[in-house]
């Protein structure tokens, strides 16, 4: 049981952290329209659904806190406070607050480990209260049920079916009336009205045929709670299920939240009949109980896809399986070619299908891993808002594309790099609002980000409108720092490039926020390792325009096989530019370089991989073997191979811990014949390359 | 303003609950005994928003008249509450089964009359 209390809780939490996501998107959308009615009854719903679910899993001060904002979101709701930027800062606080509990609660610590709620509950209620003298009148009324219903520890959860007979108008009794009873006694946590027994044919309009089904929360005994029914019991059906703690986790667990619970039972109840008798669906009209919530989205809610939640490690499992199955096959496969005669052909047919079917497999076991780039967009938005605040900027964050599909891994391993990336669009880019104004720009800046398929890629656009980059000054800063030498030809985009250099900071003033540790370069080497690349487009004045270019999955990359000695290397085809079979005059050796090539009046340094590896059988003399440049970071290398071999699709297998951290090395494969090749690491070898130059000892 | 019709044969329980009502709010309308309602049917309890009638009453009982009541077709939904003793269980039966909507238990204090007549009234 214990397992399972766990399990539930990390449901809640998920579930709580999407709507926690939910909520600081509307927030901050709210923000900006003060009076778009529908974004503030959806905060209130997440944050409703929050205090209501922590409840069901037992987390108190969850509960209890959440009830403090549901509250004066409520007023807001009611027109009682007005929107402003301060309230909003407060309600912001009031989310963190509660991430900081979640979090406390995913990490096994107490829920209020390091969290003060008190003054933050304080604030809430002073601007609650801001509100109460206008509305003295109301809440002093005695027969104001919400004092009642405020927490409590000992409050029950109880699972509800309510329905009542047909009959039930001829005898003078509006349904409804029972809510208001009901909460009087406790708290309506979601209710849903089920409309399945509406007759097609025959409808009689004097007779009743909805029924409801509600989470309730109350002190109460259930009992008591049947009392409220007591003159009708006899001829209606009321089920009242008191949920343990664990068993309110088995719903959760049954169907992910609450809402899927009842939204489940319905759809096994109504089955197909559903789409049509949804039409007749008739709204509770609560106008006088606000407290009985019908969910508008619940009738449509119905119909749309229904999702299950699959651990991440099942679904890598299965990547790798099918991956090894691609392998396998393809092994297979140039086995057959070979064989003659009539079995051979039919053979190789099947073997074809098969191919294809594998292939098929592994693509969709891709799709399984995708998932939406929204989420990782909108939380850029409070880092917007939140730094522009703190900067004396003006800027708004402009999302799209943001149904485009990525890689899961690469979704959570994206976040930081776009994360730095805009906050040093903020930083860098923007004008302060007095600089821009000086320019003829509007005060307020914007910052856009973009995700969308292009080539095979997935592009993600960071643009600015801010200053644009500078393209003497980053040159001659590079020149400086010597990364470049003065005859180096480089275009536009590989000046431009230079700015993600480790140790090349264009800003004049470090600031609080760029001063973290955390440079430009550390966002390209991340990019990289996603097999990615970034692309930049400036025009001083104009703004900056970022362009990452993502693989579609981690998993698999366009490699090149290369021979050194007996040894079979793969080399990135992202990473190579070209390759040549250097003469005698281009290979020299200079001072504080060691040996180059001379490629079109660019000195390039040379890396010998049969020395890297400490292979014996390979062709030593450069003129007798094969240079295949490559470039990281705007840097190019060359590395000396035997020969090329093939380019094909290869299925990156991690290496075991023990080979983690080999310079140059970034994974292995396993080619079609079942022999093992390493995949190089390009950054690992340039950063070699420079180590080298700087007079560093070499070698892995 | 919802009218709220009273029927019992008791002068007492008629001026307290029209005295409550009163206060809270409602046009209040009595009468002593069934007949009398009967007579009233066709104009005044018409618009009756809800009519709360005492079980035991001599000349027509409570049972009767609710079944009276519900036989007019602008009467047919209107909510009947019953006064009745605790010990009249049988009757509450019998009383919904004519068409009464609910009951409230004699003794009743101020406020529970009230809430009650709230919730019917809406």
């Amino acid at each position: 049981m214990a397992d399972n209390f766990q399990q539930f809780i990390q449901i809640f939490i998920s579930e709580a952290d999407e709507n926690l996501e939910t909520l600081e998107t509307h927030l901050i959308e709210l923000e900006n329209n003060p009076e778009d009615y529908e974004v503030l009854n959806a905060i209130f719903r997440s944050a409703h659904t929050i205090k209501g679910s922590s409840g069901l899993v037992g987390l108190t001060e969850v509960q209890n806190f959440t009830h403090h904002l549901e509250d004066l979101l409520d007023k807001m709701r009611n027109a009682q406070i007005a929107v402003e930027a301060e309230l909003i800062s407060v309600i912001l606080e009031g989310v963190d607050c509660i991430k900081t509990m979640l979090s406390n609660v995913k990490n096994g610590k107490e829920t209020l480990a390091n969290v003060d709620t008190s003054k933050l509950i304080e604030k809430i209620q002073d601007f609650s209260e801001s509100s109460e003298k206008e509305t003295k009148a109301k809440t002093d009324d005695p027969s104001n049920p919400d004092k009642l219903n405020n927490a409590s520890s000992r409050e029950s959860y109880y699972y509800m079916e309510i329905r009542f007979y047909n009959e039930i108008f001829s005898q003078g009794i509006d349904p409804l009336m029972f809510f208001d009873d009901l909460v009087n006694h406790g708290d309506i946590v979601k209710v849903q009205l089920e409309a399945s027994e509406l007759p097609l044919e025959g409808f009689d309009p004097e007779k009743f045929y909805l029924y409801w089904k509600l989470f309730f929360v109350s002190h109460e005994s259930s009992e008591k709670i049947r009392d409220i029914f007591l003159f009708v019991e006899e001829e209606s059906t009321i089920t009242i299920q008191s949920l343990q703690r664990a068993n309110a986790g088995d719903f959760l667990i049954a169907g992910n939240s609450i809402y899927d619970y009842l939204d489940g039972k319905a759809i096994e109840e109504v089955q197909n009949e559903l789409e049509e008798k949804a039409k007749n669906d008739v709204a509770i009209h609560s106008t006088q109980n606000k407290q009985v919530k019908q969910d508008s989205t619940l009738s449509g809610h119905k119909e749309e896809q229904t999702f299950i939640r699959v651990d991440t490690i099942k679904l890598d499992k299965l990547l790798n399986m099918v991956s090894e199955l691609v392998i396998a096959q393809s092994q297979i496969s140039s086995i057959t070619e070979k064989l003659k005669g009539k079995d051979g052909e039919k053979l190789q047919e099947i073997s074809a299908g098969i191919d294809k079917l594998s292939r098929g497999l592994q693509e969709q076991t891709m799709q399984l891993r995708m998932i939406h780039i929204g989420p990782t967009f909108y939380q850029f938005k409070r880092l917007v808002r939140d730094l522009s605040t703190q900067n004396g900027k003006k800027a708004r964050l402009i999302i799209k594309g943001d149904d485009t599909e990525l890689d899961k891994n690469m979704i959570s391993q994206i976040g930081d790099p776009l994360k730095h990336m805009i906050r040093n669009a903020l930083d860098h880019g923007l004008e302060t609002p007095a600089e821009r104004q000086a320019k003829g720009k509007s005060e307020q800046g914007s910052i856009e980000i973009n995700a969308f398929y292009q080539e095979g890629n997935v592009h993600i656009e960071v643009s600015d409108d801010g200053r644009g980059i500078n393209k003497e000054e980053i040159f001659q800063k590079a020149l400086d720092s010597k990364l470049i030498s003065e005859t180096a030809q480089l275009s536009d985009n590989e000046i431009f490039k230079l700015i993600f250099h480790p140790g090349l900071s264009t800003a004049t003033e470090i600031t609080d926020l760029s001063g973290r540790g955390v440079g430009m370069d550390v966002v390209l080497s991340n990019i990289k390792e996603l097999n990615g690349d970034v692309d930049i487009q400036t025009e001083v004045d104009r703004g900056t325009r970022f362009t990452i270019k993502l693989p579609l999955t981690l998993a698999i990359v366009d490699g090149m096989l290369t021979h050194v000695g007996e040894q079979v290397y793969i080399v990135p085809i992202m990473a190579i530019e070209e390759s040549i079979r250097p003469s005698d005059e281009q290979i020299r050796t200079v001072e504080g370089k060691g040996e180059v090539v001379k490629l079109r009046d660019e000195y390039i340094s040379l890396v010998r991989l049969h020395e890297v590896f400490g292979i014996e059988d390979a062709i030593e003399d450069p003129r007798e073997a094969l240079l295949v440049i490559v470039r990281h970071s705007g840097v190019k290398v060359a590395i000396l191979v035997d020969s090329l071999i093939d380019q094909q699709q290869i299925v990156l297998k991690a290496l075991g811990k023990n080979y983690k951290n080999i310079r140059g090395i970034n994974s292995a494969t396993i080619l079609g014949d079942g022999k093992v090749a390493l995949v190089l690491d390009i950054n690992g070898l340039v950063q070699l390359a420079f180590s080298r130059q700087n007079g560093e000892a070499q070698g892995a | 303003m919802s009218k709220v019709f009273i029927v019992d044969d008791s002068a007492t329980t008629r001026a307290s609950v029209e005295y409550t009502l009163t206060e809270a709010g409602y046009s209040v309308d009595t009468s002593s005994n069934g007949p009398e309602v009967l007579s009233k049917l066709e104009t005044s309890a018409k618009e009756a928003s809800l009519f709360i009638l005492d079980v035991n009453m001599p000349e027509m009982d409570g049972i009767t008249l609710i079944r009276e009541i519900r036989k007019l077709p602008d009467l047919k939904f209107t909510p009947i509450l019953m006064l009745t003793t605790e010990s009249q269980d049988s009757k509450k039966m019998e009383g919904k089964k004519a068409g009464a909507s609910g009951w409230i238990v004699k003794p009743f204090n101020p406020e529970q009359l009230s809430s009650v007549v709230s919730r019917f009234v809406r």
